[in-house]
């Protein structure tokens, strides 16, 4: 089953931590962010 | 005569009349580290504090100005999110808004095209231009070798793999990235347990290297379309597979990009499937520690963009 766990823009990476901490990086923007688990908003984790 | 009666009134109850709280300057914007300060109105005056509430609570007393019933506080942020604001009075707390708090820019971030976790917890990140690759640990960036612009990197066994976009299979090794193969327009790589290579390459294959070096077909036939689940995975058809990733079970997992959807190769049968559902314009694979599929996809026509979730077996 595919379930959908952040709509937000233009996703062009993912990764998953061994503790389950999802990591987004959006190109464009030039950001690296954390998908915070509690409320399912994005969290900047650095930027260029 | 009805002002002298409500001081009465109040009076004969015992209670004070509740402070006026209200936000003269409230910034909806910070970047962590750096000072930000909020100027409030607390009428009748009285001392108070205010309070953020973000990834930890933080409360400092506000300091009058020389305006009368004007007060003021400055933070530095300590961490990137969203924090509430609000003033306490006596017992009394007053919820002002909320702010952003952004991490300051970083020079090295020029261009952050693709990630992999390693299995510290930290993150190695690949820039599309010849821009360094980077470790970001701590919530900092750190140049970890020069590149030559990659379109993906992947992470196993605690070494770091790259596809460049000249074509070629990189290694790092220390601060160097190190040919693996010639240029055969790698798009994506992942490596399984034995050392293997498996390369997305865009028209529609993805092929296998073997640590001796021999190359072979493990799906796509080469032309754009969506067919074969259930039989070899070598008959298929992909349409632009754009990452690719080996699964907790073993299995080879495909960014099947224009079909939107992530095709699972079983290895030892050669058969191909379909995992799960619509995964919109999918461009990068990583597998969770409970052996889910994520998937990052793209916007495209105004529609899309994220991440999902799929669950082998479920």
């Amino acid at each position: 089953m595919t379930t959908r766990i952040l709509r937000s823009a233009t996703a062009n990476g993912v990764a998953v931590a061994s503790d389950g901490a999802v990591y987004v990086n959006q190109w464009e923007a030039k950001r690296i962010q954390l998908l915070d688990r509690a409320t399912g908003k994005l969290v900047p984790v650095v930027r260029g | 005569m009805t002002k002298a009666f409500s001081l009465l009134f109040l009076v004969a109850l015992g209670t004070a009349p509740s402070p006026s709280v209200h936000a003269v300057s409230l910034p909806r914007h910070a970047v962590k580290g750096v000072p930000w300060r909020a100027v409030v109105a607390v009428a009748p005056p009285a001392r108070a504090t205010l309070r953020a509430t973000g990834p930890k609570a933080l409360a400092v007393p506000l300091r009058a100005t020389k305006r009368r019933g004007r007060y003021q506080a400055t933070l530095r942020f300590p961490f990137a999110g969203n924090w509430r604001i609000a003033v306490t009075v006596g017992r009394r707390t007053t919820r002002l808004g909320s702010v952003a708090v952004d991490v300051p820019r970083d020079s090295l971030v020029q261009d952050p095209i693709t990630i992999a976790a390693e299995p510290s917890g930290s993150l190695v990140v690949g820039q599309l231009q010849a821009a360094p690759v980077l470790r970001i640990a701590h919530a900092r960036a750190l140049k970890i070798a020069d590149g030559p612009g990659v379109f993906h990197v992947y992470v196993a066994g605690g070494t770091t793999y790259a596809a460049g976009r000249d074509g070629v299979v990189y290694r790092l090794d220390g601060s160097t990235l190190t040919p693996l193969t010639p240029p055969m327009d790698a798009s994506a790589v992942a490596v399984d347990d034995a050392g293997n290579l498996y390369v997305a390459i865009y028209v529609g294959w993805i092929k296998k290297v073997a640590p001796d070096g021999t190359v072979t077909t493990v799906a796509g036939n080469g032309t754009e379309g969506y067919s074969g689940d259930g039989g070899p995975a070598t008959s298929a058809q992909l349409f632009h597979p754009h990452s690719v990733a080996i699964g907790r079970d073993g299995a080879l997992y495909i960014a099947d990009t224009e079909n939107r959807r992530i095709r699972r190769v079983d290895l030892a049968s050669g058969r191909i499937s379909t995992l799960g559902g619509n995964v919109g314009i999918t461009v990068s694979l990583a597998v969770g520690p409970g052996g889910s599929i994520y998937s990052a996809d793209v916007v495209r026509d105004g529609a899309g963009g994220g991440i999902t979730r799929t669950t082998p077996g479920a």
